[in-house]
């Protein structure tokens, strides 16, 4: 099997274009693969984390826990993949998506979705009214191919009251359980898709993002232009950011 | 989790859990890493049977309403009428539990309604 890789990395020194095309590109022994997406929604990254696969199996030998997010990746794939480059003319064919390799199309969703919590410095934490978090993550893809990496991508959030926490608890614990015949089957929820929801009461002001060219600027408008797996990564953190504490 | 039912027998096992985990984790703390699953498995059950009957998802659920019996300690928030019904059945079967299992008037720890000695300080309690 040969090994996939994203083609290169390149960090920006420009701020994230929300608007921009979305490309992934990648590399294998076979050549350079380039993938060119629709713009991603929030209904897009909804049905993304709620196709994410999270269930214990419950038998009479025991209890297996299933966590499978390769059919939402490929989903999110198919939904919004425009056109690709790298595999020849392929516009005779009416179902090219799915010609695409199964592998292919899998680093192009982990790309897509690639977005984390900047690694926090050892600084005390800082109380404040408002709560930072600052993202790293890869968007697009220039002419040569080489992946944009940005880096610093903050949200500044209101500081979560004990209500949103209630809520994000609620909405994790709320597992449906269908009975089979050895015990039962619990599906857990997506917490990224809570997060996601609960970003939008809370956000204050984000830096590094442009959409049009221009900086945002307003809440109302964060909440409209902001991509859902960058709402998800930075609202989860709010909920589960610092140090564990034991009490004794 | 709407089925009161399955919440009932899933708070019923989750305090006997508690109850014995004292015990089991000292001994799994005793026990060789390669056999801590399988002596896991046998002192997490009563009478060849895992303790745990009920999903997964029960479990969650009183997870998550044992932190709210918390924090309403603390504040008062707004609930749905499905978190009372749930806690009320919390509260229930901890009655019931606590109930059959009385505390050691030495030490605290719950015992068995008809144990001689506390298993955890070894006192009498009769």
């Amino acid at each position: 099997m040969s090994k996939l890789a994203v083609v290169s990395q390149e960090k920006s020194e420009t701020l994230l274009p929300l608007d921009a095309a979305r490309t992934v590109a990648f590399r294998t022994k076979k050549g350079v693969f380039t993938y060119h997406f629709r713009h991603i929604s929030m209904e897009d990254w909804e049905r993304y984390f709620a196709s994410i696969v999270n269930q214990v199996i419950q038998t009479k030998q025991g209890r297996d826990q299933v966590f499978e997010t390769e059919s939402a990746a490929l989903e999110l794939v198919d939904r919004t993949l425009k056109s690709v480059d790298g595999y020849g003319d392929l516009s005779g064919m009416k179902e090219w998506k799915n010609a695409l390799p199964l592998r292919h199309r899998i680093a192009a969703a982990i790309a897509l979705r690639s977005v984390g919590v900047t690694p926090r410095k050892e600084d005390a934490p800082a109380l404040g009214e408002l709560v930072e978090i600052s993202l790293d993550a890869n968007w697009g893809a220039t002419e040569d191919g080489k992946t944009m990496q940005y880096s610093g991508l903050i949200h500044r959030f209101r500081q979560p009251g004990i209500e949103h926490l209630k809520r994000f608890n609620f909405e994790s614990a709320r597992t449906r359980v269908s009975a089979t015949a050895d015990g039962g089957v619990t599906t857990y929820p997506s917490r990224q898709a809570i997060a996601m929801k609960i970003y939008d009461d809370l956000i204050e002001s984000v830096e590094g993002y442009l959409v049009d060219g221009t900086a945002l600027a307003s809440v109302e408008e964060i909440r409209r232009e902001m991509d859902g797996a960058h709402k998800a990564a930075a609202a989860l953190e709010l909920f589960e950011q610092g140090d564990e504490i034991t009490i004794e | 989790m709407r089925d009161l039912a399955m919440l009932r027998r899933a708070a019923a096992e989750f305090f006997l859990e508690g109850f014995v985990a004292p015990e089991a984790e000292r001994i799994l703390k005793d026990t060789r890493p390669e056999d801590r699953e399988k002596a896991r498995a046998s002192l997490y059950s009563v009478e060849g049977k895992p303790i745990r009957s009920a999903p997964d998802g029960a479990f969650a659920w009183i997870n998550y309403l044992c932190w709210l019996e918390r924090v309403l300690e603390i504040v008062d928030l707004p609930l749905a009428a499905i978190e009372v019904e749930a806690l009320m059945v919390l509260k229930r079967e901890r009655n019931k539990f606590q109930a059959e299992h009385p505390p050691c008037p030495h030490c605290g720890m719950p015992n068995e309604v008809h144990a001689l000695r506390c298993r955890e300080c070894m006192e009498s309690i009769q």
